[in-house]
């Protein structure tokens, strides 16, 4: 028997259609900060879509052709095995698997109430669960870590003391991230904003619908309200700079497992409990080049679990 | 009956160009100009709180300017105002200090209160108002709740502003107001203080409150009562403890303020800046972030600066033209854009069937009266915290975020003001104004009572206990709404419990934040 890791590597654009501070964390379309619901759409979520079938078509933005994040789908980019040689490893089977945070999960700030430390504007990611799956849904890795192990689980609000799931916290925040950058190709924030100007003012004169053109409109409206560039008297990057932002997140994942297809990898991936903290699953990603109106963002990290071979 | 006459092209914009322009703001947000006329002030040589004056680099909007005629009368206003007693003692100038907070403060309460009761999402309309009548409104509510919100957190900011004031002359930081509703007469203008559900004539009153005295023949308001007239209050007293003095506006309320700071009746520095520098709260040292400003007044010309920067964010004046962005100028916006709708004759009311004054009516729905008394708990208890914490600022508020070696005043800062105004008050007020209230048909609302005047600074043990009272309350208020689903609805059962989980986390969070401070894990 012999112990290796798979590593999966992943990335693509999110939705997460959310409010903002100061609006209350449950404010239902968005009044005080950045972000709005506008038109036919629903009111927030908060949940993290990873995946562009997962979202009803009311919600799914659209921006200016040509832009990447246009397309929701995060997705496994590489895969391999690391540790001593083994054959009968199929790791590349994974690319193009569909990444899936499950649970309905939600970035959680709740206007600074459960985070604090060096930044206290950085956010939880509750419930964690996430899924890699194949598109035939062959292999699964699914794997899921409660906030704070126990009676607590994910009820953060039921702690009064972060150092709790410290684990959880990001690692690092960067404001302007050259990593993030060439991730997503965006470099030129002002220009970005100013292309989604354009092709919002030209979308209102095109469409038929006044409810939609009512929605163009607003977010028109709320991006020249928002940016520097149109408005000086706008938090200074208050959209623009988000772009840059890159924060961090490294954790490991302790929970209950589920695991599919693990034959095609020529062994068994392993998944122990809390306890088992050397079968613990490891994540390092990062969420940036957040576009506060197409409320899209970035996602890189990558997955690395056990993996046995043999005995 | 109330009665606004705007100037025609002037205050409310009435011409082709504006109305492309009003499209515009009709999806507005909280910093987007709204199509507001460009209005030229007349030259004169009064106090600089009337003075205009031309800043450069503001938008100049597509209007008439006044005419002749027009720009004779208001120079008349400016210069005679109807003041009939003057500041001449540093008492009599903490009472015009006392009396410029209750109003920054019922004003703020008045504003929240308003936009809580617009129909925002589909839930709040009745099931037959077709869906794109329903999302046309909800675009205009969300766009007149955006402004109207930023004008009452800037009355907050103005309220920092007379505390730093009161500080500067050695008084203690006032935050009692008299409660809803405040009659006619209680304070010299002619208009009484109502929690009024958004409709024609709140804007009529809030108009009549922000605006500019050169404007004042103009924007005329005869009082019809409150939420339209349906509600008379009883005559009111002027408070004693308030000195007297006389004033028809908030801007002359504040040039007679300033008067004691600067020109010929000014006070001694001695009396003005008695009180520690120190304790003043700066919004660059605590992060408020640049959309607050509230300046450290230690001098005549910081005093001065300071009340200039309520008069301009309030009613514009120190600009020509006006700013677009003063709350005077939003209000005009959203007056024009409501009145828009009107026209369109869609038969759909844009405020919920908020009951007048609820703090005053005999609210008789059990979830209603109890969401009616934790929501007033909470209010005291943070206006407390927020006392507290502005009478023990003593400049050491170290650096951000971790505020090192501030607490326990972090404490009532890092609770006091996030997450009390933007996780307590604004959501509670808007839960309950969707709860019935029992009587005919018209739904509940925040009644913002004050049960006597906010203490200043406590042991831990009082706030702890009170947030547990809060605490234990919301869980029961979830309950009692979960218990009755049916009649309460499922988004305002769901809405309840994030309430109750975040006063939980609130309270958990305290008595570490006392202790500790903010942790740097």
């Amino acid at each position: 028997m012999s112990e290796h890791t798979l590593v999966v590597d992943f990335d693509g654009w999110y939705q997460c259609r959310l409010s903002t501070d100061p609006d209350p964390t449950w404010e239902p379309r968005g009044v005080s900060g950045y972000t709005r619901a506008v038109g036919y759409e629903s009111d927030f979520d908060r949940v993290l879509y990873l995946q562009r079938s997962d979202i009803p078509e009311r919600d799914y933005r659209h921006g200016e052709q040509g832009n990447p994040a246009n397309h929701v789908s995060v997705t496994v980019k590489s895969a391999r095995v690391e540790g001593p040689p083994c054959d009968g490893t199929h790791p590349d089977l994974l690319v193009g698997a569909e990444v899936r945070l499950l649970r309905g999960s939600q970035f959680i700030m709740w206007n600074q109430i459960v985070t604090d430390g060096v930044e206290r504007l950085v956010p939880l990611i509750v419930p964690f669960e996430i899924d890699i799956r194949t598109k035939n849904a062959d292999i699964v890795l699914r794997r899921y870590d409660p906030l704070v192990p126990g009676e607590i689980g994910d009820r953060f609000w039921d702690v009064g003391d972060p150092r709790l799931y410290i684990q959880r916290l990001p690692v690092d925040y960067v404001h302007l991230s050259s990593e993030v950058m060439e991730s997503t190709k965006i470099s030129d924030f002002n220009g970005y904003f100013q292309m989604r100007r354009e092709w919002l003012q030209l979308e209102i004169t095109k469409s038929p619908d006044s409810v939609e053109r009512e929605a163009l409109q607003m977010r028109l409206s709320v991006l020249d309200a928002a940016s520097e560039t149109t408005n000086p008297n706008a938090s200074p990057g208050l959209i623009e700079n988000r772009l840059g932002l890159q924060c961090i997140w490294e954790h490991p994942i302790r929970g209950d497992a589920h695991v599919e297809g693990s034959q095609l990898l020529g062994g068994e991936v392993l998944a122990g409990g809390i306890d088992d903290r050397a079968l613990w699953w490891d994540t390092r990603f990062w969420h940036g080049g957040w576009d506060g109106d197409l409320l899209r963002g970035f996602m890189k990290g990558s997955l690395r679990m056990p993996f046995q071979v043999g005995g | 009956m109330a009665v606004i006459r705007p100037l025609n092209g002037t205050a409310i914009c009435r011409t082709a160009e504006c109305d492309s322009n009003r499209a515009r703001f009709d999806t507005a947000t909280t910093e987007t100009r709204p199509a507001t006329a460009q209005i030229n002030h007349p030259a004169s040589n009064t106090s600089a709180i009337a003075r205009p004056r031309t800043r450069r680099g503001v938008s100049s909007l597509s209007a008439r300017s006044v005419r002749e005629k027009d720009v004779e009368d208001t120079l008349h206003a400016i210069i005679l105002p109807s003041m009939t007693t003057t500041i001449e003692t540093s008492e009599q100038l903490a009472a015009a200090l006392r009396i410029a907070s209750e109003l920054e403060h019922g004003l703020c309460c008045e504003y929240l209160f308003a936009a809580f009761t617009l129909r925002r999402t589909s839930n709040d309309f009745p099931p037959d108002v077709p869906e794109a009548e329903r999302l046309h409104v909800m675009t205009l509510t969300q766009a007149w709740a955006t402004q109207i919100l930023m004008i009452a957190r800037q009355e907050m900011e103005h309220l920092a502003i007379v505390i730093n004031l009161e500080t500067a002359l050695g008084q203690p930081p006032h935050l009692w107001r008299p409660n809803f509703p405040v009659p006619r007469g209680t304070y010299p203008m002619h208009a009484h203080l109502c929690l009024e559900r958004l409709q024609r004539t709140t804007l009529d009153r809030f108009l009549y409150y922000e605006r500019p005295d050169y404007l004042a023949k103009e924007v005329q308001f005869d009082d019809p009562g409150c939420c339209g007239g349906t509600y008379q209050p009883a005559k009111g007293h002027p408070l004693k403890s308030h000195g007297g003095l006389q004033f028809d506006s908030l801007q002359q309320l504040y040039a007679e303020i300033d008067s004691a700071y600067n020109g010929p009746r000014q006070l001694p520095a001695a009396e003005l800046f008695r009180g520690s520098a120190a304790a003043q709260v700066q919004s660059g040292a605590v992060q408020w972030g640049n959309r607050v400003n509230v300046p450290q007044v230690t001098n005549r010309s910081q005093a001065q600066a300071a009340i200039e920067q309520v008069v301009f964010e309030g009613e514009g004046i120190g600009e020509n033209p006006t700013s677009p962005n003063s709350h005077f100028a939003r209000f005009a916006a959203i007056l024009e854009s409501f009145e828009a709708l009107q026209r369109e004759q869609l038969g759909i009311d844009v405020s919920l069937p908020v009951i007048c004054n609820p703090g005053a009516a005999k609210i008789t729905d059990p979830g209603a009266q109890k969401a009616m008394g934790l929501f007033d708990k909470g209010y005291f208890l943070m206006l407390a915290m927020l006392r507290g914490f502005f009478e023990t600022y003593a400049g050491n508020f170290g650096t951000y975020p971790t505020f090192e070696g501030a607490a326990p005043n972090s404490a009532l800062f890092l609770e006091g003001f996030y997450p009390f105004m933007t996780m307590f008050i604004r959501p509670l007020g808007e839960l309950i104004c969707r709860l019935p209230s029992g009587i005919d048909g018209k739904n509940a609302g925040p009644g913002f009572n004050l049960d006597g005047d906010p203490p200043g600074m406590r042991d831990r043990e009082w706030y702890e206990d009170r947030l547990q009272e809060l605490d234990r309350e919301s869980l029961e208020l979830h309950a009692l709404l979960v218990d009755h689903e049916k009649k309460y609805g499922a988004a305002i059962v769901q809405a309840a419990e994030w309430q109750w989980q975040a006063l939980h986390r609130m309270r958990l969070n305290f008595p570490r934040l006392w202790k500790e401070g903010v942790l740097n894990p």
